[in-house]
C-alpha cells in the first residue's frame, strides 16, 4: 500500500503536472508557476479522491503551501509520521 | 475626452487600498511623477499585475497622454522581445527585479517595486491623437495584435458602466481579474471616474487573505469570469457571509446555466444584485448587460445594449432581422467600439476604422421580450478559463515548432489532434509558451477533409 506522503506527493503531480524532482516543501499557490487557481482546483479534487475526505471552503482558502496542506490533512486525521 | 484628468476633484478620498490608503491627490502626485518621468506622448509597455505600481502607472499614462500597452508581468521573456522589435516602446513600466530587462535596459525612475527601463534604441512613434491605449486581443495565445482605444473608447465605455451598475464613490470593488485584461480594466476605470476606492490585491479568491481583506476593507463588488463562479460555487458561496457584498458582476465567457440560475438565486436571497454581462475587448469592453431583476427570468441571456449602445442584428444577406428568436450575425453599435487593430508601430498613426460599429463574431437571436442570446461563434473562437483563444494561432505556434496539429473544442475543452508520437513536446510547448490548461491531445491517423482539402472538424473524435 501507497504511504501517505507518497499519494500527498503524486496528488501534486497528478494535479499540476509536475516532474517528479518538481515536488518539494517550497511549493506554493500563487509562486509556483503551475500551481494557479485552476491547478489549486484540481489539486483540491485530487487530495479529496486520494485521501477519501472532504474539503470545505475553510480548507481550501487556508491550503497555501505544499508544507500547509500536510498540516490540513493531519487535523483531518491523515498521518503523515506513525504509518 | 480625458476623465482621469478630473481626478482632483476626488481629492482626499481614498482611491486606493493596496496594504495602506492612498488618497486620489497622493495616487495623482506618483502618477504623474512617472508618466512625467517619460515626458512627451510616446508609447510605452506596462507589464501589469494586480498592485499599485501597475496601477499609478496606467493612471498616469493616460493622463498625461503616454500611450500605454498594457501586458501580463508573466509574459513570456520571448514574446516580450517579440513585441519589443515589432513596436519599439520608448520605456517598459515593470517590476525592478525583471532580470531580463535589467540586463539590457537603464532604469530612470523608482516608485515601489517598479521600474521604468529605457530602452536603447529610440523611435520617434507617429502616434493618432485619439489613440489612448493598447490592450491584447485574445489572452495567452501570443499574438503580436492590439486592440486600439481611444480616450473617447475608455470614458464612454466606463461612463455607461456606471449607469447600468449605479456605481457611485461609496462602491469598493476588490481586484479578481488582471487588469492588463479588458473586463478586468473597465472595472477599474468605471470606479475611478466616480470617486470609488478600489481594493487591489494580487491574491486569488482562493486565498484566506483575499477574504480576510474583503472583510476588513468591507468590499462591495467584485467580478468574475465563468472560471471563478465555478471556484466560488467549490468554495460554497451561498454560505459565505459578507455583509458589505452588494453586486456581482460576471462576463468573459458564457456561464453554465445551472450556475447562472445559482447564482441568481443565492445573491438574491442575500440581497446582493447579480448581473450578466457580454463584451469584447474590440468595444473596449462591455457591449451588454442582464438587469439584474431579470437574471431568473432570462436565465442564460446577455441581456440588453448598455446605455447609449445598440444592438442589431444581420442574417446572411447583411439584411436587419427584427423577428424575434432568429438567428443571425450580433454587430454593435455605440462609442466604445475601439478605433481598430494594431500589427505594428505602423499601424498606430491610423485613424479610427471601425467608426463605431463592430461586427462580433457572434450568433444571435432576441426573445419576444428584446433580450439576447448568445447562440455561437462565426469564427474558431474559444474561451478557456476566460482567455480567449484563437484556434487558428494555436495551430500555428504548434505548426512554427514542427508540429503537424489541427485544434478543435469548445470553451474550457480545447483538442489538440496530432499525427505523430509527439504529444509529450506538445504538452511542453502549450504548457511553457501559451501557459493554457484545460486542453486534451489526442493521436489520429490521419486529417479528415473535404474535396478542396478543407478540414472537416466535426468529423473529428470525440469533438464531432
Amino acid at each position: 500500500m501507497m504511504r501517505n506522503i507518497e499519494k500527498y506527493r503524486n496528488a501534486f503531480i497528478n494535479a499540476l503536472d509536475l516532474e517528479e524532482d518538481d515536488v518539494c516543501e517550497n511549493l506554493a499557490l500563487g509562486v509556483t508557476r503551475e500551481w494557479d487557481s485552476i491547478g489549486h482546483m484540481t489539486l483540491i479534487s485530487e487530495i479529496e479522491e486520494v485521501f477519501d475526505v472532504s474539503l470545505d471552503s475553510e480548507w481550501i482558502t487556508e491550503f497555501d503551501s505544499y508544507l500547509s496542506g500536510m498540516e490540513l490533512l493531519k487535523r483531518l486525521g491523515v498521518d503523515f509520521i506513525n504509518e | 475626452m480625458n476623465s482621469f484628468k478630473k481626478f482632483e476633484e476626488f481629492g482626499n478620498r481614498t482611491a486606493v487600498y493596496a496594504e495602506r490608503e492612498y488618497s486620489y491627490s497622493e495616487m495623482l502626485e506618483i502618477a504623474d511623477a512617472i508618466c512625467g518621468q517619460v515626458g512627451e506622448r510616446t508609447l510605452v509597455f506596462c507589464l501589469c499585475s494586480n498592485n499599485k505600481e501597475s496601477l499609478f502607472g496606467y493612471v498616469g499614462f493616460i493622463r498625461g497622454g503616454v500611450v500605454p500597452v498594457l501586458l501580463d508581468a508573466s509574459i513570456h521573456i520571448d514574446r516580450l522581445r517579440r513585441l519589443i522589435n515589432l513596436y519599439k516602446p520608448t520605456y517598459i513600466w515593470a517590476s525592478s527585479e525583471n532580470q531580463d530587462l535589467l540586463k539590457v535596459m537603464d532604469s530612470s525612475f523608482v516608485f515601489g517595486d517598479y521600474t521604468l527601463f529605457r530602452c536603447p534604441t529610440f523611435f520617434q512613434h507617429d502616434l493618432d491623437e485619439h489613440l489612448a491605449l493598447l490592450l491584447t486581443t485574445s489572452g495567452s495565445t501570443g499574438s503580436p495584435k492590439f486592440v486600439r482605444l481611444s480616450y473617447e473608447n475608455i470614458f464612454k465605455n466606463a461612463e455607461s458602466i456606471g449607469k447600468y451598475l449605479d456605481i457611485n464613490a461609496d462602491d469598493k470593488p476588490i481586484t479578481t481579474l488582471p487588469m492588463n485584461y479588458s473586463y478586468g480594466l473597465s472595472i477599474i476605470n468605471s470606479h475611478f471616474i466616480c470617486g470609488a476606492t478600489i481594493i487591489v490585491t494580487d491574491a486569488s479568491i482562493m486565498k484566506k487573505e483575499f477574504w480576510d481583506l474583503c472583510r476588513e476593507q468591507r468590499v462591495t463588488t467584485f467580478g468574475g469570469v465563468p472560471f471563478v463562479y465555478e471556484m466560488l460555487n467549490r468554495l460554497k458561496f451561498e454560505e459565505f457571509n459578507l455583509p458589505s457584498l452588494r453586486k456581482l458582476t460576471q462576463a468573459g465567457g458564457k456561464l453554465s446555466t445551472t450556475l447562472s440560475y445559482k447564482f441568481a438565486k443565492v445573491c438574491n436571497q442575500k440581497g446582493i444584485q447579480f448581473f450578466t454581462m457580454y463584451g469584447q475587448t474590440e468595444a473596449t469592453a462591455r457591449m451588454t448587460y442582464l438587469p439584474c431583476e431579470k437574471n431568473l427570468e432570462k436565465v442564460g441571456s446577455i441581456g440588453i445594449a448598455i446605455p447609449d449602445g445598440e444592438l442589431i442584428l444581420h442574417d446572411d444577406n447583411g439584411n436587419k432581422i427584427t423577428a424575434p428568436n432568429v438567428i443571425g450575425e450580433l454587430i454593435y453599435k455605440g462609442a466604445n467600439v475601439s478605433l481598430g487593430y494594431a500589427e505594428s508601430l505602423f499601424d498606430l498613426s491610423k485613424k479610427d476604422e471601425n467608426n463605431g460599429i463592430l461586427r462580433t463574431g457572434d450568433m444571435a437571436y432576441f426573445d419576444q421580450d428584446g433580450y439576447f442570446f448568445i447562440a455561437g461563434r462565426i469564427k474558431r473562437m474559444i474561451k478557456v478559463y476566460g482567455n480567449r483563444i484563437s484556434l487558428d494561432e494555436v495551430e500555428g505556434l504548434l505548426n512554427e515548432h514542427g508540429h503537424n496539429c489541427i485544434c478543435a473544442g469548445t470553451d474550457d475543452q480545447m483538442y489538440i489532434y496530432t499525427l505523430k508520437e509527439d504529444r509529450v513536446q506538445i504538452k511542453k510547448i502549450i504548457k511553457e509558451k501559451l501557459n493554457l490548461k484545460g486542453f486534451e491531445i489526442m493521436k489520429i491517423e490521419d486529417i479528415p477533409r473535404n474535396h478542396f482539402g478543407k478540414i472537416l472538424y466535426s468529423e473529428l473524435p470525440k469533438y464531432g
